[in-house]
């Protein structure tokens, strides 16, 4: 009798885990802090505290959201990497979708790594930003 | 009662004499009630009795009848003429299988994907009929109750591009019908279907393009029941990760 193995995908399971909850993230937290960053903050709709002591100060600088608050920082890493890594991993489907199966592995490689670059490029600049108050 | 005359093109393969497929045209008569497939039987009886074409119920219930009809995958037993008034009725053969003639098509691979899922309720130990049914709530049922009505006529298999590409994807009637057994509260099957549904192959292929759930006839929704399924899946594989003693 023909004894059935079959691999579960487990890593891949995990992986879907994180696509789908980057979804979640990309569609309910990014167009909060687009709003927060490009709409509300710049044109004075929001009250914020600008380190002239001004509430309601139009700024373009989006540091407000970082500089002594933990979780804005937290708040940014999870919104963006988690939209990054959605992003890479509706990618290599559309590389099944497009019939590039040959190409697939080269292709999810390089946006894996430019992925993780980006994340771990994120996560440095939100330390040095939360930490300084500034980039630099 | 005067009749219209339908303009049908059909897909005409005999492996054995043609090269490739071409098309074929017959006219045929038809009347407000009668569908593609009577067209066909129409063809068959009165015009070319060689033209090839599997049907049975006429009933929209056997699944056999499926083709494509202008370029989309349907029952032609639930397909009106008259919806198509006007201009040439192209059936070919469903796409992505194998063409055995004409308008059949070979479905091997689908009836191994099906006997794999094992797709009958298994028991850890079978309790003897005497000791009475095994029992279900309404709300238990209707967990399930949509995936038990596909009529396995291969239409949502026509309709997956993945399939197109990878022939090896479990695919959606095969998924749907192992996640009707999954959710079935008298089934105790999980841990035998998990690891067919849960490989690269099996549901982790689906892009979620959806066309499977708008060709199904019956209204099943087989997007649904592979991304139930993924999501048992990841639910498993962390609780594997967490409890690597307990979990799945």
């Amino acid at each position: 009798m023909k004894v059935e193995t079959h691999k579960v995908a487990r890593l891949h399971a995990l992986l879907w885990g994180i696509f789908s909850l980057g979804g979640m993230i990309a569609a309910f937290l990014l167009p909060v802090m687009i709003y927060m960053t490009a709409i509300a903050y710049p044109f004075g709709l929001w009250p914020f505290s600008s380190p002239s002591g001004c509430l309601y100060c139009p700024t373009r600088d989006p540091s407000f959201l970082v500089t002594g608050h933990l979780l804005g920082a937290l708040f940014i890493f999870v919104t963006i990497a988690g939209s990054l890594y959605h992003g890479i991993f509706r990618f290599q489907t559309t590389l099944t979708e497009l019939g590039l199966l040959k190409y697939r592995r080269a292709l999810e490689a390089v946006g894996y790594f430019i992925i993780f670059v980006g994340i771990i490029v994120l996560g440095y600049y939100l330390v040095a930003w939360y930490l300084n108050g500034t980039i630099a | 009662m005067s009749q219209d005359v339908a303009t049908i093109r059909v897909t005409r393969y005999r492996p054995e004499k043609d090269s490739k497929p071409f098309f074929q045209e017959y006219k045929v008569p038809y009347r407000h009630d009668m569908v593609v497939l009577d067209a066909l039987n129409y063809i068959k009886a009165e015009i070319d009795g060689s033209l090839t074409y599997r049907w049975s119920c006429r009933m929209g219930v056997c699944g056999s009848c499926g083709a494509n009809i202008d370029g989309e995958p349907k029952l032609t037993c639930a397909s009106f003429l008259h919806d198509f008034k006007g201009r040439t009725i192209t059936i070919e053969p469903m796409t992505h299988f194998p063409v055995i003639k004409d308008l059949v098509v070979d479905m091997e691979d689908f009836m191994e994907k099906l006997v794999k899922i094992k797709p009958w309720i298994i028991r850890d130990k079978e309790t003897p009929p005497e000791q009475g049914e095994y029992k279900q709530s309404a709300q238990e049922l209707e967990r399930y109750s949509q995936f038990s009505s596909c009529i396995n006529c291969m239409l949502c298999y026509a309709a997956c591009p993945i399939y197109g590409l990878n022939e090896k994807f479990l695919g959606p009637a095969a998924t749907a019908l192992a996640y009707r057994y999954i959710e079935d509260s008298r089934d105790q099957g999980k841990d035998v279907r998990f690891p067919i549904v849960h490989e690269m192959e099996g549901v982790w292929e689906c892009t979620l393009v959806g066309e499977c759930s708008v060709v199904c006839p019956k209204g099943v929704d087989p997007m649904l029941a592979i991304q139930k399924t993924k999501i048992l899946g990841a639910t498993n594989a962390l609780k594997s990760l967490l409890m690597p003693r307990g979990g799945h």
